[in-house]
């Protein structure tokens, strides 16, 4: 019976860190290109796309050393926005102002935190980027407005310009960027940025469950060897 | 060379230095425990899990900045970028909710079995006093990053203690060091909540201390067949306790590595704006009782004295409760009366985290009143009774 | 004694000697050293959380900076810093210079052929530098990291010198150490070159490109 109950524990705590390594997993590419994690191309979404409006003022451009491991490279990147590796990225707007003036009246939001702070969470800000849609003909824009049923379910205007547009990029794993990859990489991305070390955590997070196990098991046989020579 | 019986041996030199060194450890040794059950646990697990707080909270600190600008990017920082930094942090605002939670269960414990009645009062008082603190730090420790919730948090609590009439707004200025929470308040809840950690640790001390005076009490004394046969600490006790600390560890590892979401309030992830309250305000979940009753009541002033007065008819219950029983199993009109007052508090604890409605309000309202009745009118009552009954039996015997 | 040589048994089987443990004192050990090394564990993160990050170790990157000379006069000297230190930059007169050859001094210095490796290659000579009229130095006393002073001595041939307020080092013009100081050491002079005759690159030299801070026997 403990036996049992036992195996049942290490299922479900081997399930849980295998759900991990699952969600790392980049879809099978041929084996002369190199492999991406999904972040890893969502990263690229955001360099080429994303960042020209929005910033992650609470990650540096070193942070990113995760995904990109060639610190040249970041420097490169920080350089482009006139910053240091060690920096935020920062808004390209000077202030609120300016890029409320930019984007038709409204500040695009910082990225840091916006898959758990924003209603609905990833899967809003995936289908947001899919739901672009042609504006019916019975339906009057206000201007510097786009048609996105999805994002009119938060907003009465929705302001953001369509940001995807199939094959605007190239990856270097071959992966072909539609506008539905694009977006669920970029989503992948974000989340990233919101918890970097969910994957370490979970790993963790195993071991140590394991280790409690192995010696509560230990101090249980021993504590029950105790009651009986001691009566 | 000398013979072997003349070498000094370090047992011997600390004794002669310290010579109260080995009665202490054979006290602890042979320290004799009833046949507690395994809620006697939960002071071990409360002083691991404090421990842990208290390490995590100092290597914490080398990394944080009080200064308004920087609390909350230098929390970011903390997740993102120190090394191992998040995985300390996560130790430290997960630990707080299984602290709590193993410290209201400890009272709650104490409570059922009389373990404030003589003689433990100073242990039942010392208990409250460092639940007080626990509060009073976790609500410090909770603003330090900045963040949304922490400001909102503490401008609601400012305002409520605001409510004491003449002095309140004074007493708020002077506390917060300036007329508004900013950068002055922010670095004294800082320092408060740094200094209140070593405060506790010596609290805690005591409250040992005051333990081993009078030993555990005996959950089987009002039983009809009492046990009287104590068992030396170590080892059975010792590893018993350390069992359960296994036990309290896996949870809070289980919570902080696979659920930390739960603990975490998604508003606090947004820098402190003076300009907008979230939509989502609600105190964490083991302030929220008292939130609730702060709620509950139309007055402010009222409020304040109602909160303040839960806790503090906690602290008298000892000479509220005159009855020669301790065990609430064995005395009928306590044990409902317990029962009723714990759901009474987890009553207040839900509505505190509920958005105000009618329904929560009135349900606030009556946990309230349940809370007193129970404690200024039921436990005296019972109590009464309870030592009218046993005053007759020794008189029949 | 009633035993014969035959029954005895070898001296590791003895049981006298180590008795069989019991269960218990096997869970008992068992327990302790899992505990102690779970706890162990435990601190890794914590000191863990003192190593530098990785974010801040770029500052530590070489990096050069540019010094024009023209507003020094011979006799003249100017601080600079470079990668968070205090560089001296003087510009000698000829009579400097000749002290900084005569006998007479370098009979009083520790390392007055500048053996140990606190200088360049190409600054290993009797004026610790690549052109005599210029020193340019580390000014961190090579005995506990204070600032010397840039203090003649009377005692000494007139080149120039540091003192180090702090414990008393005297050094010559070339930053060489006198005999007899509680500084070990000449003071460190910085990888640099000549861009043209009225600059100099700090944190960059030609003779030996792998020399940096790093590379010197004491800072």
């Amino acid at each position: 019976m403990r036996r049992a109950l036992f195996s049942l524990l290490w299922m479900l705590i081997l399930s849980i860190s295998m759900r991990d390594v699952g969600y790392a997993q980049a879809p099978s590419t041929p084996p002369t290109l190199p492999t991406m994690k999904p972040e890893q191309r969502g990263l690229m979404v955001f360099q080429q796309v994303c960042s020209s409006c929005h910033s992650i003022q609470f990650v540096h451009y070193g942070d990113m050393s995760a995904l990109q491991p060639s610190r040249t490279a970041l420097k490169n990147w920080a350089q482009q926005h006139h910053a240091k590796i060690d920096e935020p990225i920062a808004s390209p707007y000077p202030n609120v102002a300016v890029g409320k003036a930019a984007n038709g009246g409204d500040y695009p939001p910082d990225l840091s935190h916006i898959t758990r702070t924003i209603k609905g969470g990833p899967d809003y800000i995936r289908n947001v980027l899919t739901g672009y849609r042609p504006t019916p003909p019975d339906i009057t824009l206000a201007p510097n407005t786009y048609y996105n049923p999805v994002a009119l379910t938060h907003h009465h205007h929705f302001k953001m310009r369509p940001p995807l547009h199939d094959d605007m990029m190239s990856f270097p794993d071959g992966t072909k960027a539609t506008i539905p990859q694009m977006a669920a990489d970029v989503t992948n991305f974000l989340q990233w940025v919101d918890d970097p070390h969910r994957t370490t955590r979970h790993f963790i997070g195993t071991a140590v469950l394991l280790y409690l196990l192995v010696f509560s098991t230990i101090l249980f046989t021993l504590w029950r060897v105790i009651q009986k020579e001691e009566g | 060379m000398k013979p072997h019986d003349q070498l000094p041996s370090p047992h011997h030199w600390l004794d002669e230095r310290l010579p109260f060194l080995k009665p202490l450890c054979r006290h602890i040794v042979r320290f004799p425990v009833p046949p507690v059950n395994l809620l006697w646990t939960l002071g071990a697990c409360l002083i691991v899990g404090f421990a842990l707080m208290l390490t995590s909270g100092v290597f914490l600190s080398l990394h944080y900045d009080s200064h308004i600008e920087q609390a909350f990017a230098s929390i970011e920082a903390i997740d993102r970028r120190i090394p191992s930094g998040w995985l300390l942090r996560s130790f430290h605002t997960g630990g707080v909710s299984l602290l709590f939670a193993a410290l209201y269960i400890h009272l709650a414990r104490g409570l059922w079995y009389g373990s404030y009645k003589a003689p433990r009062e100073l242990v039942w008082l010392s208990g409250l006093t460092l639940m007080l603190l626990f509060m009073v730090t976790a609500f410090a420790g909770y603003v330090l990053p900045w963040g949304q919730m922490s400001y909102w948090g503490a401008t609601v609590i400012t305002h409520a203690i605001e409510a004491i009439p003449g002095i309140g707004r004074p007493l708020i200025t002077y506390l917060l060091g300036e007329n508004t929470l900013g950068a002055v308040a922010l670095h004294r809840f800082f320092i408060l909540h740094f200094a209140l950690g070593f405060i506790i640790a010596a609290i805690i001390g005591l409250h040992i201390l005051f333990l081993h005076g009078t030993g555990s009490s005996n959950p089987t004394l009002d039983s009809p067949h009492p046990v009287h046969k104590t068992r030396p600490f170590i080892p059975f006790y010792a590893f018993k306790d350390g069992l359960a600390v296994c036990g309290f560890l896996a949870l809070l590892t289980g919570v902080i590595f696979f659920f930390p979401a739960l603990l975490t309030k998604i508003s606090n992830t947004i820098p402190a704006d003076p300009l907008k309250t979230p939509a989502d305000i609600t105190p964490e979940w083991y302030l929220a009782p008292y939130f609730a009753i702060l709620r509950a009541i139309p007055s402010r002033l009222g409020g304040l004295i109602l909160a303040l007065g839960s806790v503090a008819i906690l602290f008298i219950l000892p000479w509220l409760d005159r009855s020669p029983r301790h065990n609430a199993t064995y005395r009928p009109f306590l044990r409902i009366g317990l029962v009723i007052f714990f759901a009474a508090f987890l009553t207040l604890t839900i509505a505190g985290l509920q958005r105000v409605t009618p329904l929560w309000l009135w349900l606030s309202r009556g946990s309230l009143a349940v809370w007193f009745f129970v404690f200024l009118v039921l436990i005296p009552l019972t109590a009464y009774q309870e030592r009218h009954i046993s005053s007759q039996k020794r008189e029949m015997s | 004694m009633t035993e014969t040589p035959k029954e005895k048994a070898h001296p590791a089987f003895d049981d006298q000697l180590l008795p069989c443990p019991t269960r218990r004192d096997v869970l008992t050990t068992g327990s302790i050293a899992l505990g102690g090394a779970g706890a162990c564990t435990l601190a890794v993160p914590f000191f863990d959380s003192l190593r530098q990050s990785e974010a801040s170790s770029t500052l530590q990157d070489q990096t050069t900076i540019d010094v024009p000379l023209q507003d020094l006069s011979p006799g003249e000297h100017k601080i600079v810093v470079w990668q968070g230190l205090p560089v001296a930059i003087q510009r000698r007169t000829t009579g400097m210079l000749h002290a900084l050859e005569s006998p007479a001094l370098l009979t009083l210095l520790a390392d007055p052929q500048s053996r140990t490796r606190q200088q360049p290659r190409d600054a290993e000579n009797l004026y610790r530098s690549i052109r005599p009229e210029y020193g340019v130095f580390i000014t961190i006393c090579t005995h506990l990291g204070c600032v010397p002073n840039y203090q003649n001595n009377p005692t000494i041939p007139a080149s120039g010198g540091f003192f180090c307020p702090c414990h008393g080092s005297q050094f010559d013009g070339a930053g060489r150490v006198l005999r007899n100081m509680p500084a070990p050491y000449n003071l460190p002079v910085p990888p640099m070159h000549f861009i043209d005759d009225r600059t100099i690159r700090l944190g960059e030299s030609l003779t030996s490109p792998d020399f940096s801070i790093n590379s010197l026997q004491q800072l």
